[in-house]
C-alpha cells in the first residue's frame, strides 16, 4: 500500500516540476506580494491617526490620583479602557488580543506630584505594547500623556490649568512585549504569513482546476478502472499537494527571513511550533483543493466561486491587513476562518513570543479544517461520469 | 467469459441503456457498434467498474463487476475513448503510474512498460513527455497503458478517433497480437471496417438498445439486399431505361449504372444481356459485397455515421 502511496504522490511531483512556468508563479507569486505589503507596512508605525482604542489599565498605584486617571481615560472620546492585573495585560498583549497596556506603578501619583511642584525625578509610567500595532501604540500614547497631565494638575494645583514653568511630571518608558525585533520586523513577517497563506490557497485553486481538467480528459475514467480505492486517490493527492504546498511556504518564509530579516523566536519550542503550523496549513490547503475540486462539476464553474471564498477568507483571516482593523463582529468571525489561525499562528512563533502549546492549538484547528475539507472531498467528488 | 445481462442506465430524465444483453467468450474479439449517442460508452463504462448500472449486471468469469469490487477490474483493461494520459511526464513515468495502479513494481513493470512500448511501437519515445507526441502516438500510448498488467479482457471505446492511417494499422496490428495470444477484446467503434478487419461476432446497438447480436457472417446475412453492381458505360446515356431483366431496381448517373442484383451468378448475365440489347456498351462492371453499414442501414433505417 505505501508503495502504491508513493506512486500516486510521485507522480503529482513529477507534473508539478515539469511545468516549471506553473512552478516559478507558484513560488514567486506570493513571494513578490509578501515583500511589496511587507515593504509598505513596515512605514505604518510613523504614522497615526485618531481613533478610539481599547487599552488595558494596570493600576498598581491605587491612589486617588490613579482612580481619577482611569476614570478620565474612561469618560473621554480617546479610549475604551479595561482594568486587568500586570501578568494579565502581559498575555493580552503577547497573544495579540489588545495593542497597548499602561502600567501605573506603586508610588506613581506621589512621585509625580512632587516632580511636578519640586521638580524631583519624575517617576516612569510603563506602556506594554504590540509592536505590530504601532498606529493604535502611538494614538495612545499622546492621549494618556494629555489625561495625565490633565489629572496632575488637578491633583498638585486643584485646577485643571498647568503652570507654565511645569515640568514633565513622568518618563514614558516603552516595554516591547514581543518581537524583539520591533515593529518593521513584526509588520513584514505577518505580511509574508498573510501572503504566504494567499498564496497557497490560490495555488489549492489551481490544483483543484488540474483535477477537473483530469476528470475532463477522461483521467478519472481510466483511474476508476483500476482496482485502487476512491480514498486512496484522495490520499495520495492530499499528500502531494501537501508536500507542494509546503514547498511553497518554504519558499515564500525562506525568501522572508533572508530578505526582511525577520525569525522565529529563537526557542526549540518556537522553531518546532512553526514548523508544525507549516505542515498544518500546507495539509489545509491541500485539501481546500480538493475541496473545491469536489463541490464543483466544472473548471468554469468552480473557478469564480472559489477565487470569491479566498478572497473572502484572506480579508476576514488578517491575510491583508492586521485584524484590529476590523469591526468587532468580523473579528469574531475570523475564528472561523482557517487562515487566520495559520496567519496568527506563524504570527505567534516569529514576533509575538508564543510558545509550542499556542502553536499546537492553531495546528489542532488547522486539522480540524483539513478533515473537514477531506471528508466532504471524499464524500462529494463526483467519480462517476455524469453522461456517457 | 463475460457476460452482459439486462444492462439499464439513466442519466436523470435522459436513458442512455434501455436494454442491453451479450455475451462474449474467451479469447474472442467481439464488435460493439452503434452511432454516436447509442449508449455504447455506458456499456462500456459498467463493463469496467467506472460506474454502476441502474439494472442488470455484468459477470466476468462468474463474479459480478461493480464500481467498489477490485477483482475483476484486475483482469480488465480499459482503453477510454479520450486520451488519459499526464501530457506533462513521459511516456515510461505514465506506464510506471498506470502500472504501479495494478500493483506492478520494480522489474516486473519495467518489463511490462518495455513490452508495451514495444506492442504499441513506442519505444524509442519512451522518455519524451506525452504533450510532445502526435495523436496517433498518444492514441498507442492509450492502449499500452492498459495492457501492462496483462488483463484478460481488453475493452477499448473507439481506440482510432483522429488518428492517422500509420497509427492505425499500428493500433491493428497490436490487436491482432493481443487476440492470437487469447486476449478477448471488446471493441466498439463506428467505424465498420474497423470491426470487419477484427472482430468475430458483433452487437449492434442503437438508442440504448441491442438490436442485433450475431457472428459477422450472419450479420451480413441478415440483409435482404445481397449485392450493388456498378456498370461504367462508354456513353452518357440519355435515353430512358425501363425494366432490366435480373435487376431488383437500378440507377443512372452519368455514365454509372448502379443495380442492385439478388443472386450475381444467375441474375448479373442477364441482366449485362438486356443492356446489349438496349445497344449500352460497358468498359467495367464491379460489385460491392453487403457490409456491416448496410446492415446497419437495413436495421435502423439510418447510416452508421448520422
Amino acid at each position: 500500500m505505501l508503495t502504491l502511496l508513493w506512486e500516486l504522490v510521485r507522480k503529482d511531483l513529477k507534473i508539478f516540476v515539469a511545468d516549471r512556468k506553473s512552478v516559478m508563479i507558484s513560488f514567486v507569486t506570493p513571494v513578490v506580494l509578501a515583500c511589496f505589503i511587507g515593504y509598505l507596512m513596515q512605514g505604518t508605525g510613523k504614522s497615526s491617526q485618531p481613533k478610539k482604542v481599547s487599552v488595558l489599565v494596570v493600576d498598581q498605584d491605587k491612589t486617588e490620583f490613579s482612580k481619577d486617571l482611569i476614570q478620565r481615560m474612561k469618560m473621554g472620546d480617546a479610549f475604551s479602557v479595561t482594568e486587568v492585573d500586570e501578568a494579565k495585560a502581559k498575555q493580552k498583549i503577547t497573544n495579540g488580543d489588545l495593542a497597548l497596556a499602561i502600567v501605573v506603578p506603586a508610588g506613581f501619583s506621589v512621585q509625580a506630584a512632587q516632580a511636578m511642584a519640586e521638580h524631583t525625578p519624575p517617576p516612569s509610567f510603563r506602556f506594554l505594547e504590540d509592536p505590530s500595532r504601532s498606529i493604535e501604540v502611538g494614538m495612545s500614547k499622546g492621549a494618556i500623556i494629555r489625561v495625565t497631565m490633565q489629572a496632575l494638575t488637578k491633583q498638585v494645583y486643584g485646577s485643571e490649568a498647568p503652570s507654565d514653568d511645569s515640568q514633565m511630571p513622568f518618563k514614558i518608558d516603552d516595554v516591547t512585549e514581543s518581537a524583539p525585533k520591533g515593529a518593521a520586523s513584526s509588520a513584514s513577517a505577518h505580511a509574508f504569513a498573510g501572503m504566504g497563506m494567499q498564496g497557497l490557497l490560490f495555488w489549492a485553486i489551481e490544483s483543484a482546476m488540474t483535477l477537473l481538467r483530469e476528470k475532463k480528459m477522461g483521467l478519472w475514467k481510466r483511474l476508476r478502472s483500476s482496482p485502487v480505492s476512491p480514498a486512496m486517490f484522495l490520499l495520495g493527492k492530499g499528500i502531494s499537494s501537501m508536500i507542494r504546498a509546503f514547498a511553497i511556504l518554504s519558499i515564500v518564509f525562506g525568501v522572508g527571513f533572508l530578505v526582511f530579516r525577520f525569525q522565529i523566536t529563537p526557542t526549540l519550542g518556537n522553531y518546532v511550533g512553526f514548523g508544525l503550523i507549516a505542515l498544518a496549513a500546507s495539509l489545509m490547503a491541500a485539501t481546500f483543493g480538493l475541496f473545491v475540486a469536489a463541490l464543483g462539476r466544472t473548471e468554469e464553474q468552480s473557478r469564480g466561486l472559489s477565487i470569491l471564498a479566498v478572497l473572502g477568507m484572506c480579508m476576514l483571516g488578517g491575510a491583508w491587513f492586521p485584524m484590529f482593523l476590523m469591526p468587532q463582529f468580523m473579528q469574531t468571525l475570523s475564528k472561523a476562518v482557517p487562515i487566520a489561525w495559520a496567519v496568527n499562528g506563524f504570527d505567534g512563533m516569529i514576533w509575538r513570543d508564543q510558545g509550542l502549546s499556542d502553536a499546537l492549538l492553531a495546528c489542532a484547528v488547522l486539522v480540524g479544517f483539513s478533515l473537514l475539507f477531506g471528508f466532504v472531498a471524499l464524500k462529494r467528488i463526483r467519480w462517476e461520469p455524469e453522461a456517457a | 467469459m463475460l457476460e452482459v445481462v439486462g444492462l439499464r442506465k439513466s442519466y436523470g430524465d435522459t436513458v442512455a441503456v434501455k436494454d442491453a444483453s451479450f455475451c462474449i467468450e474467451d479469447g474472442a474479439c467481439y464488435g460493439l457498434l452503434g452511432p454516436n449517442g447509442a449508449g455504447k460508452t455506458t456499456v462500456i463504462s459498467i463493463i469496467t467498474g467506472t460506474l454502476n448500472a441502474d439494472g442488470g449486471r455484468v459477470l466476468l468469469d462468474g463474479e459480478v463487476v461493480s464500481t467498489d469490487n477490485p477483482g475483476p477490474k484486475r483482469k480488465i483493461g480499459y482503453v477510454p475513448q479520450d486520451i488519459a494520459l499526464f501530457g506533462e511526464i513521459s511516456a515510461h513515468d505514465n506506464l510506471r503510474f498506470f502500472g504501479s495502479l495494478y500493483g506492478l513494481y520494480g522489474q516486473h513493470l519495467l518489463n511490462r512498460i518495455e513490452y508495451s512500448l514495444d506492442l504499441t511501437g513506442l519505444k524509442d519515445r519512451a522518455k519524451e513527455p506525452v504533450a510532445n507526441f502526435s495523436g496517433g502516438m498518444k492514441r498507442r500510448l492509450n492502449i499500452a497503458a492498459a495492457l501492462l498488467h496483462e488483463p484478460h479482457v481488453i475493452v477499448l471505446d473507439e481506440p482510432t478517433v483522429g488518428v492517422d492511417p500509420q497509427s492505425r494499422n499500428a493500433i491493428f496490428d497490436a490487436l491482432e497480437i493481443l487476440t492470437s495470444k487469447g486476449k478477448t477484446i471488446l471493441y466498439t467503434t463506428h467505424y465498420m471496417e474497423e470491426v470487419e478487419r477484427l472482430c468475430q461476432r458483433v452487437a449492434i446497438m442503437d438508442s440504448g438498445c441491442v438490436i442485433a447480436e450475431e457472428s459477422l457472417a450472419g450479420m451480413k446475412r441478415m440483409v435482404a439486399r445481397q449485392n450493388e453492381v456498378f456498370v461504367e458505360l462508354e456513353q452518357t446515356v440519355t435515353m430512358a431505361i425501363g425494366e432490366l431483366p435480373g435487376a431488383v431496381s437500378h440507377s443512372i448517373d452519368g455514365t454509372t449504372l448502379t443495380m442492385e442484383i439478388l443472386d450475381l451468378n444467375r441474375d448479373l448475365p442477364r441482366a449485362l444481356l438486356a443492356l446489349s440489347d438496349l445497344g449500352l456498351k460497358y468498359v467495367s462492371v464491379r460489385s460491392q459485397e453487403s457490409s456491416l453499414e448496410q446492415v446497419f442501414l437495413h436495421l435502423t433505417g439510418r447510416r452508421l455515421r448520422d
